[in-house]
């Protein structure tokens, strides 16, 4: 069984790289990074081939590096400058023409959004262009054998168990800012997988139809708010605390 | 020597400090020994950096090593475990590698890389320590074992070892020491109660005693009576290395400080603005880079098979000294807050004045570096 996980690169600003370590770099899209967290559960335990798929600059890599170390099999780095400011249309253009070069996938997982453009398009987008059905708000993929996809739905207050015949992509619903442990074995037996770099060209793609000459949205203007927003850390007994905080939300 | 970084060194040290940063710094693992602790530090592969890859280790070399100790004592404020997983590493479990023979790395090497076996390493004595040759434990052969009795005194990890590299002198001639790998479990080993320190509790510390212990003639370091040289190459290893978590720790305290300085205002000023204040932070920076290249030096000296017993003592005290000196200035700059437990500025400088005894003092190293400065020169 193939299966892709498409991963969002995203500023970095909450790891413990960035907050204790002070160094500012890409991370998962916390998103996808529970999606990821969980098919490397279930990979523990049952076999298949998990292929990690990210468009972003070539700045991605120390990042992705670290998931094959995780134990995804292989990362595809789709990086172009052709491919640079692509809204969802375009990007989604790039991402269904290199899971068609892929061949043969059967589950494509997402997470619902990403942090930073929050569309929640890209997955929806993609099952278009690969003509192929979406199953979203999952909470918990459960296995992945023989009997096909196992996992858990949560739609309102209701979780479902549901087995999903392939092709299909599949969007997660949660987040986690949780990293994971990589050992240093195995960091250094990741140097044997693989990292494999596509641009246009190899996707026989035209420049025009990607990025942002292949978009259909373009952001005229953008402006900052909430940036002086405040926080305020209470501490003491839960109880006190609470009411604390009701007397400030009633004003 | 070159000491740039290699993208494999970086991706490493990178490594560590996440690990180091969000699995070892809970505030209730800082007072005790956690085996929660060790066997993830153990998953992690830090204790099997530089054995042998047929041993289960990584095999890495002694520079990398270096750097992901370094990270390690970044990363982590548990300094006591830090303490406890180096003296782990280079005392007993890296001296089997070097120095052991094929059978005693079969016996022990993967059990010490897993962390399902911790060792230590005992020479002190309740009346010899900078004198460390004048040591009463004694070892004799006896047909297909040696036996031997004595106690030992501070031995970090003690109470929680499983393994001890115990140092001790030949009762058929005197003059020479053997060093003995002796099991918890040999008949006659009897470890105290953990001492209470007044920093590093989270390396657990006791007296030993060796009560007529047989030990099989495999469970010895290079041959019997060799261990006078072997003693002087393991104190070169803890010399250099369980003091290059030191380095990084000095580091994360000045970063501490900056950002502290740079904060507080008093008369109208960030206090990093009176030169009172910088002017420490300046010297916290300049012995951090000196560490750092004296570091490196010692374990390319190492990556080359050369003696740094030298190099090592020079490392060892101005490290040592210096790690007390900015743990202390750290202090001033964080005034009374500094002086307060929650700040836990204090529980650093606790942490490392014991730096200024451990692998001999202060006074010894000095007395080392002048004789053999004199050796060469007269
Ligand atoms: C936290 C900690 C962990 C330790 N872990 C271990 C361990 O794992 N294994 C182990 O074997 N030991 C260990 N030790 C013991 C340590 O190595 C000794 O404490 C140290 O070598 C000093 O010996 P001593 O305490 O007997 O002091 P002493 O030798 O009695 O020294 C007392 C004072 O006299 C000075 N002095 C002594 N001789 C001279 C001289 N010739 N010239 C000038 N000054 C001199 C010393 O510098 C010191 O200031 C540990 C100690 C500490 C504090």
């Amino acid at each position: 069984m193939r299966v892709v996980i498409c991963i969002k690169p995203v500023i970095d600003n909450y790891s413990t790289q960035a907050l204790q370590l002070n160094k500012k770099g890409y991370a998962v899209n916390p998103y996808d990074q529970l999606v990821l967290k969980q098919l490397l559960e279930i990979k523990k335990k049952q076999n298949f081939e998990l292929i990690g798929l990210c468009m972003g600059s070539m700045k991605c890599q120390d990042m992705l590096f670290r998931l094959l170390a995780g134990g995804v099999d292989s990362i595809i780095l789709l990086s172009d400058m052709a491919f640079a400011g692509a809204d969802t249309y375009a990007t989604t253009e790039v991402l269904s023409k290199a899971l068609i070069r892929i061949g043969n996938v059967d589950y494509i997982f997402c997470g619902a959004k990403a942090i930073d453009g929050e569309t929640g398009q890209v997955p929806y987008e993609l099952a278009h262009r690969l003509n192929i059905p979406v199953i979203n708000n999952v909470s918990n993929i459960m296995s992945m054998d023989g009997d096909g996809l196992q996992l858990e739905r949560q739609l309102d207050d209701l979780v479902q168990e549901e087995i999903i015949a392939s092709p299909a992509v599949i969007i997660g619903k949660h987040f986690t800012t949780e990293e994971f442990t990589v050992s240093l074995l195995s960091l250094k037996r990741a140097k044997n997988k693989k990292m494999i770099i596509w641009n246009h060209e190899r996707l026989e793609l035209l420049p025009e139809n990607c990025g942002i000459a292949g978009s259909k949205t373009k952001v005229k203007k953008a402006r900052e708010i909430n940036r002086f927003r405040k926080g305020e850390i209470m501490k003491g007994e839960l109880n006190l605390v609470s009411q604390e905080m009701l007397k400030i939300i009633k004003g | 020597m070159d000491f740039s970084i290699t993208r494999e060194q970086k991706e490493f040290v990178e490594e560590v400090k996440r690990f180091g940063s969000t699995i070892l710094n809970n505030k209730e693992d800082l007072d005790k020994f956690s085996y929660d602790l060790w066997m993830k530090i153990a998953d992690f592969g830090l204790l099997s950096l530089v054995t042998e890859e047929k041993y289960g280790g990584l095999g890495e070399s002694y520079l990398t090593a270096a750097m992901c100790i370094e990270a390690l004592g970044y990363a982590s404020r548990n300094n006591g475990l830090v303490f406890a997983i180096n003296n782990h590493i280079w005392v007993a479990q890296n001296l089997i590698n070097i120095y052991g023979s094929d059978i005693l790395k079969e016996k022990y090497l993967e059990d010490m890389g897993s962390g399902k076996k911790i060792g230590c390493f005992a020479l002190t004595e309740p009346d010899s320590g900078s004198d460390a040759l004048s040591m009463a434990s004694k070892v004799h052969e006896e047909n297909d074992c040696y036996i031997l009795t004595g106690t030992k005194m501070f031995i970090s990890n003690g109470p929680i070892a499983d393994i001890f590299m115990v140092v001790a002198r030949n009762q058929e001639d005197p003059r020479k020491f053997s060093i003995l790998v002796v099991e918890k479990d040999f008949i006659g080993v009897k470890t105290g109660n953990d001492i209470k320190k007044m920093g590093l509790n989270s390396c657990p510390t006791s007296e030993v005693v060796f009560d007529n212990v047989s030990i099989p003639k495999e469970n010895i370091l290079g041959t019997y009576g060799s261990g006078e040289p072997i003693m002087n190459a393991i104190l070169e290893w803890e010399r250099c290395y369980e003091f290059a978590p030191h380095v990084g720790a000095m580091q994360r305290i000045m970063e501490e400080c900056c950002k502290y300085a740079s904060s507080r205002e008093q008369a109208g000023k960030k206090i990093i603005e009176y030169q009172a204040i910088s002017h420490k932070i300046a010297d916290m920076k300049v012995a951090v880079e000196m560490s750092k290249l004296m570091l490196y030096k010692i374990a390319s000296l190492k990556d080359q098979r050369k003696n740094a017993f030298l190099e090592a003592a020079i490392f060892k005290l101005y490290v040592s000294e210096n790690y007390v000196k900015i743990c202390q200035d750290a202090i001033q700059i964080f005034g009374g807050y500094g002086y307060c437990e929650e700040y836990m500025i204090e529980r650093e400088l606790r942490d490392a004045i014991g730096s200024t005894i451990y692998s001999g003092t202060s006074e010894i190293q000095r007395n080392i570096i002048c004789n053999m400065v004199n050796a060469l020169i007269v």
